[in-house]
Order: C-alpha cells, then structure tokens, then sequence
C-alpha cells in the first residue's frame, strides 16, 4: 500500500489535524505534547495547512482560544499533556456546557508531584466529568484515524461537544511506526466542512454563556447530558462509514479471545497491545485469559463494556491512576466504574483490580502475566485493589 | 469590505442613536460601569463581537432567559477574556481568508472589570497584547471586586476601605499602592492606549472610536465610579469621576504609538482631598494621609507631564 | 418555629434585618437560622431575605414557602411584588407604612393580621437616615416577640458600633408606635394576586416559559437580543424620581447621555422624554442637567 508510511505517531496526528482543515489551532507547549503542535507550527508556517496558529502564554489561554474561534464559526484544535490539562480543568467544563465542538490530543502523562513527565492517565481521568466525549488510542494508526474521527463526531448536530482522544505520552506518542495515511480528498469527502449549529454574528446577534439561575441551570444540564448519551450511538454510525470508506474498523468496547475465557483484563490506551501479545502467550499455556480494551471511556458505553465481558469469572481490570482515599473498589476510575455496571446484573464476575503503570513504571507482558495469576488464585487484596510492583521494606 | 469602526468625530450633535444595551439591566442605581459601557458601545457601533470577563457587567446584563446586548457577545470565565478573544480573532481572520466569514469588517471588543484585568486576567491579556491581534480592550475599573461584594483588587488606590482591606487599628484600609495597570500595558507597545471615564462622556467615546480604527490591540482604561462599593451617593456618580480628573488623581491622556499626549489640563486643578472626601471608601482619612496621597498624586502628574514632553 | 420572611431592596439591610434577629433569638437559647435569597439583581431590586426562629434545634435548610409572618421593610414594595405570597391564613404582616398610606393596607385585613410603623419616619428622627431596618425589627418584636429588645442590644452593639445606640433608639421607638390589631377571625385562605406585573426572577422565567430543557437553545445561549427589556426596573425607584421642568429644559441631551439606564431618551421631535418603566431613580439627571431643569422629588401617582 503506497500511503503506509513510517511515522512518528505525535507527526501523524499533527498530519491529521492539517487533513482535516482546522482554521484554528491554539496551543502551549508541554512534554510529551510538543511534537504535536510543533508540526501543527511547521504545517502553518509551510503553508501547507491555511490555519491561524495561535502561540499562546498558556493551556489555559489555549483551550480559551480554541472556544473563541470555534463560537466564531472555525474548526479549532489544541493539544496538551499533564499539568496543561490540569491547568484547562475549569475552562473544560465551559468548552462542553457551550457545546462547542473543539478537538483536543491529550499525549497522557503523570500529574506533578515529584514531576514526571511519563505516561499514566492521571492527567485525564480527573476530567472524567467535565463533559467532553473521551477516547483512548491503542496504537499510531488509531491515534490518527481517531482525529479525524473526533472531529465529525464533535460537529455533527445531534451531538455539538467537544472531544479529547488520548494517546500515552511517549510509548505512543513518540513511537515511530507504520500508519496508513489518509489523502485529504478522501478525508474531505468523510468529514464534511464544519456547519455551525450557532455562531458570534453581527447579523444575528446572540448571547452566550448568559448567567444561568437556579430555574434553568438544571436543564442545561439535562441537555448537555442527553447530547453526550446521543454520541454512542452517532460514533459507532461515523465508525461504520469510516469502515465503509477505509477499510478500518472501530468499535467503542474491543474484544480479544474473550469468549471461553475465565478471566478477562480490561485495559485502556496504548498498554492493550502489550496485554493483547500477553493474553496470546497465556493461552497458549492454557490459561482461559481474554482482554476487553475501553476505546471510548465517555460516555461510557455500559451496555456493550456488560456484554462484554458477561460469563467472565474474574474481571481483571488495570487502572493506570490512583484515586487516592477511596473507599473499597475504588483503587481507580476504570475500577469503579466495572464495579458499578455489574451492581445489578444477576451473575457477577468477581473484579479483580490493579493500579499499576504510575509515572511510566514499566508495563510489559510480565506484568499482565501477574495480574492474571494473582487474580486466578484470588489473592487478598487491601481496599479492594492492588498496587502492583510498589517496593516495600 | 465596509470598515466596522465609524470614523465621525462623536460630540452631542453628531451622538450616534445606537445602543448596544438594552434597558432592564440589573445593575445597581447610578452605577458608573454599565454607564461607561453603554457609552462606549455606542461609540463602536454593531459590527463587533464583545467577548466580556466574569463580573458585575456579565451577571447584569445576561439573566437568563434575557440579556440586554443587541451585538453578538459571549462569556467564559473571569481570566480568559482576551484569550477567547484572541481565538475570535484567529477564526476572523481564517474564515475571512477561505471566503467563508459571514456579513462584513467585524471588531472584536474584549472587556473586563479591574479584577478581570489587572489580577486574574493579566496573564492572558497580556499574552494577547503581545501577539498583536486585532481588538480594542476596555477595562472599567472601579477599584475593587464588587460583584462579589467590595474585596479588595490590585486596582484599589492606597488607604481606600473594602471588606478585604477594613478599617483595622494596625491597617487603615489599602496599605499598598494601586497597581499601576496602565503602565504595564504600555510597556507592551501596543499602537493605542488611553484612559477615560464617563464624566467625559465624548472624550470616552471618541478615544474608545480611535482605539478601535487602529490596526492591533488598543486599550481603553476607564475609571467607572460604583456608587455602592466607592460609598457615594448614587447622583454623585458622575460628579466624583470628574472630580478625579479635575484633582489629577486620574489624568485623562492617550499614548499612540508610544508618543504621551496628555488631556487639556483644567482651569483650576483642585486639591485630591475634595475627590477623596466625596467618597465614603476614604471617609477615614487623616489630613495626614490627604497630604501623603497629594504628594503622590502630584508626582504622578509629574511623571506623565515629563512622558508627554518627550517627542 | 415561625418562619419570617423580609422583603426588602437591595441595598436597604433586610438579610441584616433577619441577621440581628438570629442573633438576639440564639442568645435568648433558642435555635434559629438567618438566610439570604441571592439573585442577579443589585442594589435596588427588590429582595428577600428569611429567618427561622424555634424552641428546638431546626433541621431545615430549604427556602420558607409559607411564612407565618412577612416583614416589609420598604413601603414602595406593597403594590410592587406580592408580600403576602404563601403567608398563612391569619399570619402577621409588618409593614412599614406612614399613617397617610395605610389605605393600601385595607385588602389584608380580613385575611390577615397587619401591624403597621412608619419606620423611615422613625429611622430619619433617630439614625439620620431612611434606612429602616432596625426599626423594623421593634416592630417584629412587638408583635410576634421572638427576643427582647434588651437582647437586642448586644448583636447591635456588634453589629454598628458607635452608632448602635441610635438604631436601638429606633428599635425602641418602632416598638412604641407599632399598633397590632386583632387577628381576623376567620381568615380566608386565598392569598392577594401580585399587585402589578409580576417582577421576580423567577416569576419572569415561568412567564417566558423557555425553561424546558430540550427547548434550550445550544449552550443554553439567549438568542432574544435586547430582551432585558422585558424587566421594568422601574420599580426599583424608592426615593423619588426626576421631573423635567420643560420651561428649563433646552433639549441638551445631557440627561439622555449621563442616565445608566436608558430612562433619558429623545422623542421623534427633539423632546427628552423620561421613561419610568426603567429609571431606577438614581439622580445623576437631575445633578448633571446643565440647566437645572430636573429634580428628584417623591413620586405622586397622579402624573
Ligand atoms: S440635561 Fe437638562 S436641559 Fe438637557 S435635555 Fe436633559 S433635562 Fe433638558
Ligand atoms: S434618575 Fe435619571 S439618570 Fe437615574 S435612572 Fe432615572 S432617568 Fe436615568
């Protein structure tokens, strides 16, 4: 295939973005997020993407810039990591309550202090409820396919919110790897030019973010709510035609060798494909081990993450973020929302969890190996979960 | 493209009949701010897009399910006004670029309180002076965060009262200078910027009206008197705003391209204690403290004459 | 437990109002709670405020819907808003109200028990100022005790400091020539309709009827540019309005451009016309007419 290229995924997705022909993009630099946009930079200052590029003092000021432009009726992008998404936290909040609908990479990366600058999710999971659909890439070709994706699935009417797709700082974002590019006629003819459901006119003039009482402040709630639970349903059609025109299949919740399996890992993000090559070698030693990888963790598509991983009698499920004090179950975000699922349902898998991965500690197939077999012999856990691999006197 | 910005020197004859604000607006009796605003949105016309910071002026004028703006206007948060202005910005010129910017010139109008502009929004005001995009900034000062109920800026003037700042045995109100906003604006060489209030009421609109024919930031400083905050009589308003320019505590001048061009100086300039007595914020003051703040007031004068000597 | 609830302008101390009387109640050993109703509107609005006052501990921390008493503190807001929205058939209303004005007062007065003081008449003899709420509360003490006025005191020693002994003299004079009458005898359970236009918050929001969630605008945007509009602040005019002495008055326009509010406006034929659905009544008109053609003089109805 002559559009298979070795890529630097960050590279990729900045190529993805141009494809996608954003008029605006507002970025601060941060590792592991700065090839990203120093591409993004390279692609305006060639000419090769007609952007307005944005260089601004701070993530704050970006994911503030990115609003503006996309109320003023542009297609805008911003990218960050870590602190930067810390920093974004209350603005995130507005970005989707606005409903405006602006794409962000987060390359995911460890929460000061000590500062780290490598992958865990505990940059992103405290954003959990800020409203934006979040998704999560496995690999470089997802990374880039799923820019292009968020970006149909962010403006199409049914939905207008923002969307945040993760990739793991470093062990993915720095990777170079084979990825199919796109061309952008065929990107053009998948993502239809951006139709502004409402935008800052002086024709027709409007107010937005009025000041929202007691009285209404709840409906707007409501509303922003059902646009999320509505995007499930509008992914997996965008999913279908990207299938249909690419070849490529998504789903929101992926299954791998699950069906006779006595237990089954969930993971999300770029560790999968190592738990993927960890559960084959398992198998092979006969151990009943499938893996259930989280594509999209908001909104969390409940009924397929159920079906999924029915039958399993231990759900072994890696957190990669500490939820520091939480009562039983609640070692991390993931953790607790399994727990939760299975609340109801007649048969329960026994939830066997792990935090694991902090800070960029190693995760390799050893570690998936572990974790299957303390959960098969249904060690003791303290709280609930398990924080594999940390030193002890 | 028809330019967004009217270039008629404004005065009562030629006052322009536009209103950017709507009656029904909920800001307190005889407040100067809201007066200001309209005054200057009158000035700039319809074809902006005001991008305002959190405060009294957002909260009054957009209960929901009504506003008073007959522009297109939008809101975020307290410190990121002149971010997503500055995202405004980009987008105009993107979508003007590829064809696809609806109606014609527009001017983007970025506002903000003293908080919103010299504490909590500076970072982001300032990253936007310095990459040059093209809006006009009003800050209507009025020296403290009323809207949550008279605390204490960066803006308040030194020895003034707020309920951050009280009337302590050991600390008489403000012990520290008012921050010098103005200054620091202009040290980012920005093409215009000016200071005004609505006891000139054409001054303001004229200056706010040159502001926005220039080509890149310009900024528009506005002490706006609250009447609840300053402990002034409502009527008095208008009153005690001239009177910080007629004692030279707030001198009215512009700075185009650096050059210093100071307002028509006044008949009779008047002592700071007939501007300080007026208000209930200073009613403390010892004639000790008038004659300390006079000296300061004088040599701030000073300073500004010498900056408008240079050519 | 008696629910009390004060209505008041912004601006005018009715939360104090309901504050001072918390205090002095909890230093009597009694349980009470003092809570404001914060909105988007500022000084001049019309506002309430609420107070609980019990025997036992009070495990409530939701707005009084029904008082049992309502205490008006501003005599411009009984035809304005509906004081006795909720009351109890029979309840105590406190209404400062000059002796003059207390034909208003005739429509309450089979349903319930009205107690009324010319409080700012009171408050301008003792304080110096119409500001009228601590009379009021001598009032409220006489006719629904809840405290002392010897406990009141100490929260207003605190509370005002050198100028506590004039507001206690208010107290106590309010006390005085607060007159309560007989509780009705049989009090009808409908309560009054609004006096005017309904001019809450919350009443405007269920009048425009755009509160169904699915029938929000995107980002709950307003899209009805200019509808403030709709909201008369006019009513929050309580120390008299401007009249335009048309033999002064030479069409300057100074008016039209100093008033914050939009109340100063040009006819079609040059004239300045006053607008009283929005004049909040602040008086820079009148201050800044180079002619002195406006004064701010107490409304009379007849114009
Ligand atoms: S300012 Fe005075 S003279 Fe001028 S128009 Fe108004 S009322 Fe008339
Ligand atoms: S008193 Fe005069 S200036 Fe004030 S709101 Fe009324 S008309 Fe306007």
């Amino acid at each position: 295939m002559s559009n298979r290229v070795g890529i630097e995924v960050s590279i990729a997705v900045a190529e993805a973005v141009g494809l996608c022909d954003v008029d605006v993009v507002a970025a601060y630099p941060i590792t592991p997020q700065t090839h990203i946009v120093e591409h993004l930079a390279d692609l305006v200052a060639e000419g090769k993407l007609d952007a307005e590029y944005i260089a601004v003092e701070s993530e704050h000021s970006a994911i503030s810039a990115v609003m503006g432009a996309s109320a003023t009726g542009g297609r805008a992008f911003t990218a960050t990591a870590s602190q930067g998404l810390a920093l974004m936290h209350e603005i995130l909040f507005a970005v989707s309550s606005l409903r405006l609908p602006v794409v962000m990479a987060v390359a995911n990366r460890a929460v000061s202090a000590p500062i780290n600058i490598w992958a865990d999710l505990s940059d992103v999971m405290p954003q959990r409820d800020t409203g934006w659909v979040q998704l999560f890439a496995e690999n470089g070709q997802e990374a880039y396919d799923l820019m292009v994706q968020a970006f149909r699935l962010a403006e199409d009417h049914r939905v207008l919110l923002p969307v945040m797709v993760n990739l793991d700082g470093f062990t993915l974002s720095h990777m170079i790897e084979p990825i199919t590019m796109m061309e952008r006629d065929e990107v053009r003819r998948f993502l239809p030019p951006i139709e502004p459901a409402r935008l800052l006119d002086p024709d027709h003039p409007r107010s937005i973010g009025p000041f929202g009482a007691q009285d209404v402040y709840t409906e707007a709630k409501m509303q922003q709510e059902m646009a999320l639970l509505r995007s499930e349903g509008v992914m997996e059609e965008i999913w279908q035609d990207f299938e249909a025109q690419f070849g490529r299949r998504y789903r929101a919740v992926e299954s791998y060798r699950t069906g006779d399996a006595e237990v089954v890992l969930v993971t999300m993000g770029a560790v999968s494909e190592t738990a993927r090559a960890a559960v084959d070698e398992m198998r092979d030693q006969g151990i009943a081990v499938g893996l259930v990888r989280i594509r999209m963790w908001r909104p969390l598509p409940q009924e397929q993450l159920r079906q999924a991983l029915e039958g399993a009698k231990v759900v072994a499920v890696l957190d990669r973020m500490l939820t520091p004090g939480g009562t039983g179950g609640t070692g991390g975000p993931v953790g607790e929302a399994l727990r939760s699922i299975f609340y109801d349902a007649p048969v329960r898998p026994r939830i066997y969890e792990v935090v694991a991965g902090l800070g960029g500690r190693e995760i390799n197939r050893r570690t998936f190996k572990e974790i299957v077999r303390q959960a098969l012999a249904g060690q003791e856990q303290v709280r609930q979960f398990t924080l594999l691999d940390v030193r002890c006197a | 493209m028809e330019a967004a910005i009217d270039t008629q020197k404004i005065s009562m004859k030629s006052l322009p009949a536009f209103e950017a604000l709507a009656s029904g607006h909920r800001a307190c009796q005889g407040c100067g701010e809201v007066l200001a605003m309209r005054l200057a949105m009158k000035a700039l016309g319809e074809r902006i897009i005001v991008v305002s910071a959190t405060g009294c002026m957002e909260v009054i004028t957009t209960p929901y399910p009504q506003t008073s703006w007959l522009v297109p206007w939008m809101h975020v948060a307290f410190e990121n006004a002149s971010a997503v202005g500055s995202g405004v910005a980009g987008a105009l010129l993107a979508l003007a670029r590829k064809g696809r910017l609806a109606g014609g010139d527009t001017k983007i109008v970025i506002m903000g309180g003293d908080g919103g502009t010299s504490d909590i929004g500076m970072q982001s005001l300032s990253g936007a002076l310095e990459r040059g995009h093209d809006f006009v900034y009003l800050c209507f000062d009025n020296e403290a965060y009323m809207n949550t109920g008279i605390q204490r800026s960066s803006a308040t003037p030194r020895c003034a009262w707020t309920t951050t700042c009280p009337l302590g045995e050991e600390q008489p109100g403000k012990q520290e200078a008012k921050k010098d906003l103005v200054g620091i604006v202009e040290k980012h060489h920005i093409p215009y910027l000016a200071t005004a209030t609505p006891a000139y009421p054409f001054d303001l609109m004229n200056k706010v009206r040159r502001g926005a024919q220039v080509k890149g930031p310009a900024f528009i400083h506005v002490l706006a008197p609250c009447p609840t905050g300053w402990r002034i009589p409502t009527h008095e308003v208008i009153k005690v705003a001239r009177l910080a320019v007629q004692t030279r505590d707030y001198p009215l001048y512009e700075v185009v391209n650096g050059k210093y061009i100071l307002g028509k100086p006044g008949k009779n300039v008047k002592p700071v204690a007939e501007y300080l007595k007026a208000q209930g914020r200073f009613k403390h003051l010892s004639e000790n403290d008038l004659a300390a703040i006079q000296q300061e007031v004088d040599e701030r004068f000073a300073q500004l004459q010498w900056l408008a000597s240079r050519p | 437990m008696m629910e009390i609830r004060f209505h008041g302008r912004g601006g005018q101390g009715a939360v104090t109002a309901a504050e001072l009387m918390a205090r002095a109640a909890i230093l009597d050993g009694k349980y009470a709670q003092a809570f404001p109703n914060f909105g988007p509107e500022r000084r001049g609005a019309p506002v309430t405020a609420f107070l609980r006052v019990s025997e036992q501990p009070i495990y409530l921390r939701e707005k009084i819907e029904s008082p049992d008493t309502v205490v008006v503190l501003d005599p411009t807001l009984i035809d304005l808003v509906n004081v006795a929205d909720g009351l109890k058939p029979g309840g105590m209303m406190v209404m400062n109200l000059a002796a003059s004005g207390r034909g208003a007062l005739a429509k309450y007065g089979d349903q319930f028990q009205v107690a009324a003081v010319d409080a700012s008449r009171i408050a301008v003899e003792t304080i110096g100022i119409p500001v009228t709420n601590t009379a009021i509360l001598g009032s409220l003490i006489k006719a629904c005790g809840i405290t002392s006025l010897k406990t009141m005191e100490g929260p207003m020693q605190r509370r005002f400091g050198r100028l506590a002994a004039k507001n206690l003299l208010a107290l106590q004079r309010a006390f005085e020539e607060t007159e309560v009458p007989e509780a009705p005898a049989a009090p009808s359970p409908a309560a009054p309709a609004a006096g005017q236009e309904g001019c809450t918050y919350a009443e405007l929001l269920q009048r425009e009827a755009l509160l169904v969630w699915d029938q929000l605008q995107i980002g709950c945007d307003i899209d009805l540019p200019g509808s403030t509009a709709a909201f008369h602040t006019g009513n929050w005019r309580s120390a008299g309005r401007p009249y335009i002495d048309r033999e002064k008055c030479v069409s300057c326009g100074f008016c039209h451009v100093y008033c914050p509010d939009l109340a100063m406006n040009f006819t079609d034929d040059g004239a300045i016309e006053w607008d009283h659905r929005y004049c909040k009544g602040c008086g820079i008109c009148a201050e800044e007419c180079p002619k002195g053609a406006i004064s701010m003089r107490e409304e009379s109805h007849e114009q």
